[in-house]
């Protein structure tokens, strides 16, 4: 029962929508155990099935605390009202806890991993596959562990979430995180020298301009305000296409047309 | 392009969508992942990872949270990518993000309208308390996904194939300058990624100090990006 769970966990997202949220979702991961429990229970499967998809949120990762739970509940014939209870009870931290450790942490450190991986010699190709590799190892055992949990607990999963202390390690992968972003823009800023000292590739405004300016940019996006970073990509948008269009006016001495590459 | 190669970047797009949301989710749909990959089935994984790492620095601050919405950016690196590694260097890196960077808008919004469409076929009056009923929507969910990611890559590629070199030919920064450019654009984001990792800040000055040094020591030992770079 729980391989055959925790297959059907990696669809729980298959059927989000902004009505119901993961609840369809969860109804079909939830189909053959509802199958196996509803006829005790003296209802039908599409009552049970009903009930199962009714609004609910989670995150993916740790949506298997809540389906586990829900396995057991049916299986006790708990009462409907009960179960509802259950689901607005556990929506909100399993959504928050997954959030800050998954999407705000883990994910971002991993892929600065990968990208700081260049400077100590690793290939592309090879960053990305060991990003795939590391990164994933943590949701497949968060989606085994929140399965298992919420299968052995039912509905007192509370003690399994606050004792595995999600938040704390969320704040030490972003301490990580935070680490690696400094170490690429320090590579970043060290290249930037040596491509204007050692190779003059680059101006030494240019290179001037990129320590400086990204020091400047760096900053601002460290301050409370959010409104300037959303504009970042219609900024760079406007600004390519602007050079594109200016690019004689700035650089007379351009080449009519630049051989492209096979 | 030959039709198999065409054939493994909408492929890879179309992975790229269902895996953003509705299956799995093992980050193939990250474009650090998609650019990379659609850079090395040409021949230049270095151009596909460097469009890939600026379109995650510009766009990882935010958190999916929720249901967000968020600009799809995995399937549209794809193109991006192969345009930065046909085109001239320089203007194929700058124009291949900003190509990205549409794209990735448009794949936001038909997220947002593909979630719509499921919420549409799953309203109270569709029956889908019958399990054959509900297992067909969860297939139709899934083939309309990854059919919309096939459709940005591939419009993406019939624009970046079909870019014209007259334009291409006026861009006026050497490839350096232009990396700079665009590492410029993402200084921001990287910013407001740091407060998104840490929100404490007296740690996190520390530690984005340590990192500095950490990752100026690595550009003097290692000398430059090994294998030669972008």
């Amino acid at each position: 029962m729980t391989l055959r769970l925790l297959v059907r966990l990696f669809l729980v997202q298959g059927l989000w929508n902004y009505r119901t949220l993961l609840g369809h979702g969860a109804s079909w991961v939830l189909l053959p155990e509802l199958r196996r429990t509803a006829p005790g229970r003296g209802e039908g499967l599409e009552e049970a099935l009903e009930r199962a998809a009714e609004p609910f949120n989670a995150h993916p990762y740790l949506a298997g605390f809540a389906i586990g739970a829900l396995v057991r509940l049916e299986e006790q014939a708990t009462p409907p009202d009960e179960i509802r209870r259950f689901r607005d009870v556990v929506r909100a931290p399993l959504g928050a806890l997954g959030d800050r450790l998954v999407w705000a942490a883990w994910l971002p450190m991993t892929l600065l991993a990968a990208i700081f991986a260049i400077a100590l010699g690793v290939g592309p190709l090879r960053a990305v596959i060991g990003f795939l590799l590391v990164y994933n190892l943590l949701p497949l055992v968060l989606r085994w562990w929140a399965l298992s949990a919420g299968l052995a607990h039912g509905r007192a999963i509370a003690g399994a979430l606050s004792a595995a202390r999600l938040p704390s390690h969320a704040e030490r992968i972003g301490r990580a995180g935070v680490l690696l972003l400094g170490a690429i823009g320090g590579f970043l800023g060290v290249r930037s020298i040596q491509l204007w000292a050692a190779s003059g590739q680059l101006e030494p405004a240019s290179a001037a301009i990129a320590i400086l300016g990204g020091l400047l940019l760096f900053g601002s996006g460290l301050r409370p305000r959010r409104e300037a970073v959303d504009w970042v990509p219609l900024t760079m948008i406007l600004l390519v296409i602007g050079l594109f269009l200016a690019g004689p006016l700035l650089a007379p001495d351009l080449l009519p047309a630049q051989p492209a590459r096979p | 392009m030959e039709p198999l190669l065409l054939l493994g970047l909408l492929g890879l797009g179309a992975w790229a969508a269902l895996d953003n949301v509705a299956l799995g989710q093992f980050m193939v749909s990250r474009p650090l992942v998609t650019g990379t990959l659609a850079g090395t089935l040409l021949g230049d994984p270095w151009n596909g990872f460097v469009l890939g790492a600026l379109l995650e620095v510009t766009h990882l601050w935010r958190v999916p949270a929720g249901g967000a919405r968020l600009p799809e950016s995995g399937p549209a690196a794809i193109p991006g990518a192969v345009l930065a590694v046909i085109a001239p260097p320089g203007a194929g890196l700058a124009a291949g993000f900003v190509l990205a960077l549409v794209l990735a808008a448009l794949g936001g919004a038909g997220v947002v309208g593909h979630r719509r469409l499921i919420g549409g076929l799953l309203g109270p009056e569709a029956g889908v308390s019958r399990p054959a009923r509900l297992r067909g929507v969860l297939l139709l969910g899934l083939t309309l996904d990854a059919l919309r990611g096939a459709l940005i890559t591939g419009t993406g590629l019939a624009v970046a194939l079909q870019a014209p070199t007259g334009l291409l030919a006026r861009w006026p920064l050497d490839p350096a300058s232009t990396l700079v450019l665009l590492l410029l654009g993402a200084a921001l984001p990287a910013g407001t990624l740091a407060r998104t990792l840490l929100p404490e800040r007296a740690s996190r000055r520390l530690l984005l100090a340590a990192g500095i040094l950490l990752g100026a020591g690595a550009a003097l030992m290692t000398g430059g990006f090994p294998g030669g770079g972008p």
